[in-house]
């Protein structure tokens, strides 16, 4: 492991799409309940969360020496900081829970259904923590060489799939409320976009950090592209009664992919982009998590640390959603809540004190051996 | 069996784990990690791991009246999360 | 961190192990699973699950590099029961992954549909890309038949559902269209209806997929003839009709000429006129001269188009005795009329769906149809010196 590794801006907007992109296109919650008009939702999410995200870089813009943890310090003394790091802690928690509950019931509703989850769940917790103890330069390289394997992959069950389209889905228009709109919004911004507010707590290990906004909001961007695509796909393909019947409409649509007669079950592909995607986004959290508590808590040997971490996800996701309605239903009645916190509410309180306070010159950062 | 393993195997690691970080003069890492990892072999200690808390049973508890007001109430939404 | 890396490389050679794993099954104790039939009794309210199944060749013996039929039927009080309850009779490991064909009997399709669409949907093992045919009578039955060509029935039953597009008498949905369709309150769908008859050449009955099983708000309504079926290819999406050809016999004067047409354009025009709505129909088809019972001079630019414009006419009435019958006659919307409106006049849709089963039936139908003959075969006419 090497100390205070810096990535690149592809490889952190790499990382971002790959966050992003796993998870959002599983359930297609609010594409479900919005149905045709579910791309303004998507919009309003994208937007509400790219703004944010640029809150959290203009903060760190302001204090280019110092990690978005210190910058806390700095803006909100000691004890709010600590404060607002466990509300961000918590906030990872839930989201790193509900990943690894989303990727089990996946496999023990289409593939594995005599593995009990504990099984799935504690070969993802395997995975990822050695992952995190391998560091962010690790990831980001992997990242970097896996992506475009999974582009094509995406590119070829999508140009497959636009073939089973006869009319446009999104059609007739504007047939939702504003309220609903505005809900499938919320349910946007937490799940999937808002999640990527945790990517300003490594905003200061970008090299280029004038370009940092860039290599957030583009890739973003495109996540949500590839999600509107996704469900033009699905409705077109499935229509609204199946896809809303279905519980991953995605899967079922790629099981319409035949070439010839006999080749079929290329839904593989699905399965394996979802699988590396979600295990990336478990990655990246555990990982976040894990520099954020070695602030909070002032630990100076954090690598001792990665196995607990990681075992706390494994344990908290272990004993939450137990049923797959229960994930479904909190994903729709509280997350959407739940997030508006650490998503809306701490990035706007921070940026309008990185507003009203002027930074003190450049500070240097106290390191306390982090991983990776 | 497996939950069984994973409670032995965490209580083993925050014990090696806390014996090394003490020799190594970092005592308040040690106590940090003792405390950790017995925390996290709660929730696989058969019946006492049902009690610990989760994220999911604490937000439902703080959020549920606020998001159920917030949707039904200000955006005229009713969740089937509510009934 | 050698140490774990040690550690990993001895895990990993556990993978080995797999073949030692109670899970694993031998190729000679499977049964693939090709098609099921489903039947529901609705005196006693028992489901009777059938399969028809293919065993692969035992090693050496005489049936190497062939395939065993094998049929094998359970009961139960639910259709999941029924499934599981074969397992008493099953002497093998059933494999459902490659089935195919779903073959729901009359009586399952007209007392019990939802609870079989219910399982087809739900159950991971099945495709959303079988085919699912409703059969006259007992769907068990009609597994038990010979096939006319010697070949599994499962093959010739997908040989029959290649030929619909050269034929068009038949119309066979998939999993997914039955189960897109089947909550709709405003628009019914057609799927293909498969009968016996005694073959020609041989003793036994064979399998016939001819016409159509009309469904309706989760309900059987009633069966559809040919021609009938003929009209729902030609007015569904353009995957259906794209590569469909179908004969037709046309009446000019006193000549008998028969054509195979296909078709280049359908297009459905939906409309609101003074509040009310309406249909315009637009079928363009190019006909091939097939044969004719006498001679005609086709050399004439005006006996051609004299011959088109009988052959439109006779088509578009065709066309329309078919669309009198879906109205009038079933009342129901089996070409999906109603989905037009839904996408292009929501507003006016709004007033429509309230009262759809009434106004559905009072919509006035313009079928326009156009034919070019375009080519005449291999000779010009035969003439008579």
């Amino acid at each position: 492991m090497t100390s205070q590794e810096k990535i690149s801006n592809k490889q952190f907007g790499s990382l971002v799409f790959s966050f992003l992109s796993g998870f959002s296109t599983l359930f297609l919650i609010e594409a479900k309940l919005i149905k045709q008009d579910v791309w303004m939702s998507y919009l309003l999410g994208i937007t509400v969360s790219i703004g944010m995200l640029w809150l959290f870089v203009y903060a760190q813009k302001q204090y280019p020496h110092l990690s978005m943890a210190e910058i806390f310090d700095e803006l909100l003394g000691k004890w709010f900081a600590k404060l607002a790091l466990c509300l961000y802690l918590v906030y990872m928690l839930e989201t790193g829970g509900a990943a690894y509950r989303a990727l089990s019931f996946f496999y023990t509703t289409a593939i594995l259904p005599n593995t009990p989850n504990i099984v799935l769940m504690f070969l993802i917790f395997l995975c990822t923590a050695y992952a995190v103890y391998l560091g962010l330069g690790t990831l980001a390289r992997s990242i970097q060489v896996i992506l475009p394997f999974f582009i094509v992959a995406i590119v070829i069950v999508s140009f497959f799939i636009v073939r089973e389209i006869d009319t446009n889905p999104f059609l007739p228009q504007f047939q939702s409320r504003a309220s609903e709109i505005v809900f499938g919004g919320m349910v946007t911004l937490a799940f999937p976009f808002g999640k990527a507010i945790i990517f300003g707590f490594i905003l200061s290990r970008v090299k280029n950090v004038k370009k940092i906004f860039s290599s957030t909001a583009i890739p973003m961007a495109l996540s949500g592209l590839y999600l509107l695509a996704v469900t033009y796909m699905v409705f077109g393909s499935l229509g609204f009664n199946l896809s809303h019947a279905a519980t991953f409409p995605y899967f079922s649509a790629a099981q319409l992919v035949r070439f010839g007669e006999y080749m079929e079950r290329i839904e593989i592909f699905v399965i394996s982009i979802w699988t590396v995607f979600t295990l990336f986004e478990i990655i990246v959290i555990q990982y976040i998590f894990m520099l954020v508590a070695g602030h909070v808590f002032r630990i100076k040997e954090t690598r001792f640390f990665v196995f607990p971490i990681c075992l706390l996800f494994f344990a908290i996701a272990h004993k939450s959603f137990i049923r797959m309605m229960d994930l479904s239903l909190y994903i729709l009645g509280i997350y959407p809540i739940s997030s508006l916190l650490p998503i809306v509410i701490i990035p706007v309180l921070i940026a309008f004190l990185t507003l009203v306070k002027k930074p003190r010159g450049a500070k240097k950062s106290v390191k306390i051996n982090p991983v990776g | 069996m497996i939950v069984g393993s994973i409670c032995i195997l965490t209580i083993c690691y925050g014990i090696a784990g806390g014996v090394r970080l003490w020799k190594r003069q970092s005592k308040y890492d040690a106590f940090l990690l003792f405390l950790f990892c017995g925390f996290i072999a709660g929730y696989f200690i058969p019946g006492i791991g049902n009690a610990w808390p989760t994220v999911e049973n604490i937000y439902s508890f703080l959020y549920e009246r606020v998001a159920k007001y917030m949707f039904e109430n200000v955006l005229n939404i009713k969740l089937e999360a509510f009934r | 961190m050698n140490s774990i890396k040690k550690l990993l490389i001895a895990f990993s050679l556990l993978s080995l192990l797999a073949g030692c794993s109670p899970d694993v099954r031998e190729i000679s104790d499977t049964a693939l699973v090709m098609s099921i039939g489903v039947d529901y009794d609705k005196e006693n309210k028992k489901y009777t699950f059938t399969t028809y199944c293919i065993l692969p060749a035992m090693p050496g013996g005489d049936k190497t590099g062939k395939l065993s039929e094998w049929v094998a039927s359970g009961s139960g009080e639910s259709f999941l029961d029924a499934a599981k309850n074969l397992r008493s009779r099953a002497g093998k490991s059933l494999i459902f992954q490659h089935a195919k064909f779903f073959i729901v009997g009359e009586e399952a399709a007209r007392y019990s549909f939802y609870e079989i669409v219910d399982f087809l949907s739900r159950n991971r093992q099945i495709r959303i890309t079988s085919y699912l045919i409703v059969s006259e009578g007992k769907a068990a039955d009609k597994l038990q038949v010979k096939s006319d060509s010697g070949d599994l029935i499962s093959n010739e039953l997908l040989g029959k559902v290649r030929n619909e597009k050269e034929w068009g008498k038949s119309i066979t949905m998939i999993i997914r269209d039955i189960v897109n369709l089947f909550p709709s309150q405003y628009r019914g769908y057609v799927t293909s209806r498969l009968s016996t008859a005694q073959s020609k050449s041989k003793p036994h009955e064979i399998l016939i997929l001819k016409g159509g099983a009309v469904f309706y708000k989760g309900k059987f309504i009633d069966w559809l003839d040919g021609n009938d079926t003929i009209t729902v290819h030609l007015l569904s999406k353009k995957s259906r009709w794209k590569e469909l050809e179908i004969a037709e016999v046309i009446h000019f004067q006193s000549l008998k000429l028969s054509v195979f047409y296909h078709v280049s354009n359908s297009v459905i025009h939906s409309s609101f006129v003074q509040g009310t709505p309406k249909m315009n129909i637009d079928i363009q088809l190019n006909a091939t001269m097939g044969n004719m019972d006498h001679n005609l001079n086709l050399n004439r630019r005006e006996v051609i188009l004299q011959l088109e414009q009988a052959a439109a006419r006779q088509m578009a009435a065709k066309i329309q005795k078919s669309i009198d019958h879906f109205q009038k006659g079933l009342k129901v919307d089996v070409l999906g009329f109603s989905d037009r409106f839904i996408q292009y006049h929501p507003k006016g849709w709004t007033m429509l769906k309230k009262d759809w089963d009434a106004v559905y039936p009072t919509i006035p139908v313009q079928v326009h149809v156009s034919v070019k003959i375009e080519q005449l075969g291999m000779i010009q006419s035969m003439g008579v010196e």
